[in-house]
């Protein structure tokens, strides 16, 4: 099969289980959506299918080959990460220099053109950068180099708005150019809501959503009006949490609403991704 | 293979630059330093004469150099691996790599080495005590040219031990968390210490006797007394046999890497 | 061209909206380039595969045509057609609306016509 395969990864660290058997397959050509509150085991989740560490069970294939400690597929991906493990003493040209040695591909055209874009300068010391300009080195080489799977852990850490912005404009225009796999890991859903194709949400450690967004979005419903109406409607649907104002209650909807008549002091809305995320990943509790 | 063959590239460029960094402070210590106080404390009289001395004096440092600079490349493990997992180098690429590339430069090192030495007891028909190995094993084959096949293989194989060394304690010290590495430290040293005290107690109590301990270490180092003169060829089997175990441990241990949380 | 969306519907459809407003309204003439995918995607941070989703719908309906390695076009009667089916809209997405609120508010059919008339009034003087 061409892309990965994620097979039933479980991962603890001591007693604490981070991943309880994770699988899920990312297709050629698309941009994920990795969703997770803090801790919920994302960037765990990158880093063993990257090979950074290894899982307790299962495995990761990429077209069909398992990756470990393989260079063709290991060569084929890019993470992004958070943790800095270029050279400190390096300059980022040559840090650019040796990422094209090292992988089979990287456009050093498109890379200078992003350092200048962003005001990067290439011949500071890589350990001299803030971590907003190790944040944009990073992603300047996650979009040059040229691999297929592209894996960005958090990508905006540190960047202010108007770097944000040039970034997914880049992101964009890199991915049209040349469309390959993105996986965006990241708490700012709002940012990336309209960019990711298909969502995978993962909380406490295991794989609870696994979709394409526009799907997901589809059966997303908040049903407001007076809380008895509000409680009699969606009795029997499954309400992923709720709030309430007063006599006045919003409740969070996620699936199909059947046929079943709307009270006329009811109304029906759809939830957008981010609503949809924090109900689905808060335990179960009500915002009451 | 090309993966291997890039890396290598990459550590090739690498090692150099360290080495020619060592160099530069080697002669900056061995050499200019020395000169600079003999120009201050007695003026430039026989200046020519003093740095001719100084720079045979050299050739031992470099010895020295090379040793700890093939130790320290050998021992670094984790920084490496960091930077080759994030590049989307394989643990086994990058182990190859290590050992080949050291390998190589242990092979300039020496092939520099054998020559200087060769041009050092030229002419002369009896062996020189300037160089080392020739001094102990020289007569072994009683042949020369074999002498000096045999004065190249062995000062190879003991350079490769001497990085396998670093490439196996590295390995250890990579795997150890942060703080663990600091006990170990501490520890490593002290039980030292304690185990040569508890070591001498014994012998100088008679509890054990040295006589075994001699016959082995003699063995060891190919000591003959019958034939009056050192053998090579044991001490060459225990580095080879340490190469091969050292290189394997470290190769298992250098599979087992990973990144480190909050490091 | 000035998008604005909201975060509930369907970025697909808002997106063929937008353009639709935007030949409605005369920001894109007839026989006009519109903006590429890649570029309202860049724009707008959207995935390109749903902008061409939107722009695939208004193809089908006729108000935009693909002219090969160029680019997007607004369709001759485009304007019309756009008109045309807004008519057909008019008395379900407005009339109806506007009459049920009417009768919520106890306002009267003579009452209503007489603010109509009135509305006319007003946007007479402003044009």
């Amino acid at each position: 099969m061409k892309g990965i395969e994620v097979k039933q990864i479980t991962k603890r660290y001591g007693k604490k289980v981070i991943l309880n058997g994770i699988g899920f397959e990312l297709e050629p050509n698309k941009i994920y959506g990795l969703l997770g509150r803090n801790g919920a085991g994302k960037s765990t989740l990158l880093n063993i299918m990257t090979d950074r560490v290894s899982a307790d069970d299962g495995e990761i294939r990429l077209d069909g080959v398992d990756i470990q400690d393989n260079d063709q597929q290991l060569g084929n991906m890019y993470l992004m990460s958070e943790v800095d493990l270029y050279p400190k003493a390096a300059k980022v040209s040559q840090i650019f220099k040796w990422t094209a040695q090292l992988y089979n591909g990287f456009d050093m055209e498109l890379a200078m053109k992003l350092a200048q874009k962003f005001d990067l300068d290439v011949k500071a010391q890589f350990s001299k950068l803030s971590t907003g300009y190790r944040t944009i080195m990073k992603l300047i080489i996650a979009l040059s180099v040229q691999v297929e799977f592209i894996f960005l852990d958090e990508p905006v850490l540190g960047l202010d708005a108007n770097h944000r912005d040039l970034f997914y404009k880049e992101l964009v225009q890199s991915y049209s150019d040349n469309p390959r796999t993105f996986v965006i890991s990241t708490h700012l859903i709002e940012e990336v809501a309209q960019l990711i194709e298909h969502v995978l949400v993962i909380d406490q450690g295991r794989l609870i959503i696994d979709d394409e967004t526009e799907d997901i979005l589809k059966n997303a419903y908040m049903i407001s009006g007076a809380e008895e109406e509000v409680d009699q409607y969606v009795d029997g649907l499954n309400v992923i949490g709720s709030d309430k104002l007063a006599s006045l209650k919003a409740s969070y909807v996620f699936g199909e609403l059947d046929n079943r008549v709307i009270p006329d002091r009811v109304s029906i809305d759809k939830m957008d991704l981010q609503t949809l995320f924090i109900n689905l990943t808060n335990g179960g509790q009500n915002n009451e | 293979m090309s993966k291997l063959s890039s890396v290598l590239k990459y550590d090739l460029k690498r090692y150099l630059r360290f080495i020619g960094m060592a160099y530069l402070w080697m002669i900056g210590i061995v050499v200019v330093l020395p000169t600079i106080v003999q120009i201050i404390s007695n003026g430039t009289n026989n200046l020519g004469g003093f740095i001719q001395n100084l720079f045979s004096s050299t050739l031992v440092s470099a010895i020295f150099v090379n040793f700890v600079l093939l130790f320290c490349l050998g021992s670094l493990t984790y920084e490496r691996f960091e930077f080759f997992i994030q590049n989307g180098i394989s643990r086994r690429t990058a182990w190859a790599s290590k050992w080949i590339g050291l390998t190589l430069m242990a092979l300039v090192a020496n092939i520099y080495n054998q020559v200087f030495s060769m041009v050092t007891i030229w002419g002369t028909t009896k062996f020189d005590d300037s160089v080392p190995y020739l001094e102990t094993y020289g007569k072994f084959f009683g042949e020369r040219w074999m002498d000096l096949t045999m004065m190249f293989v062995f000062t190879m194989i003991f350079t490769m031990c001497v990085f396998v060394m670093g490439m196996f304690l590295g390995s250890i010290f990579a795997l150890l968390a942060r703080s663990t590495r600091r006990i170990v430290y501490v520890a490593i040293p002290l039980i030292g210490v304690i185990v040569i005290t508890i070591f001498g107690k014994l012998i100088s109590s008679h509890v054990i006797s040295t006589e075994g301990i001699d016959i082995f270490l003699k063995w060891c180092v190919g000591y003959n007394s019958s034939l009056g003169y050192f053998n090579p060829l044991p001490p060459l089997g225990i580095m080879l046999a340490w190469i091969i175990i050292g290189s394997l441990i470290s190769r298992y241990l250098n599979l087992k890497l990973k990144i480190k949380r909050g490091e | 061209m000035q998008f604005n969306f909201n975060s509930t519907e369907p970025i697909y459809l808002q997106v063929a909206r937008q353009i639709e407003d935007a030949i409605f309204t005369g920001g894109f003439h007839e026989g006009e380039q519109v903006p590429s995918t890649t570029e309202i995607s860049r724009e707008f941070h959207i995935n390109p595969a749903t902008v061409l989703k939107g722009m695939n719908l208004l193809v089908s309906q006729g108000l935009i045509e693909k002219h090969r390695g160029v680019g997007m076009f607004v369709s001759k009667g485009a304007h019309g057609q756009i008109i045309q089916a807004r008519q057909q809209d008019f008395y379900e997405k407005y009339v109806i609306k506007v009459v049920t609120e009417a009768v919520k508010l106890d306002i009267s059919k003579e009452e209503l016509n007489r603010l109509i008339e009135q509305g006319y009034q007003y946007e007479g003087n402003r044009s």
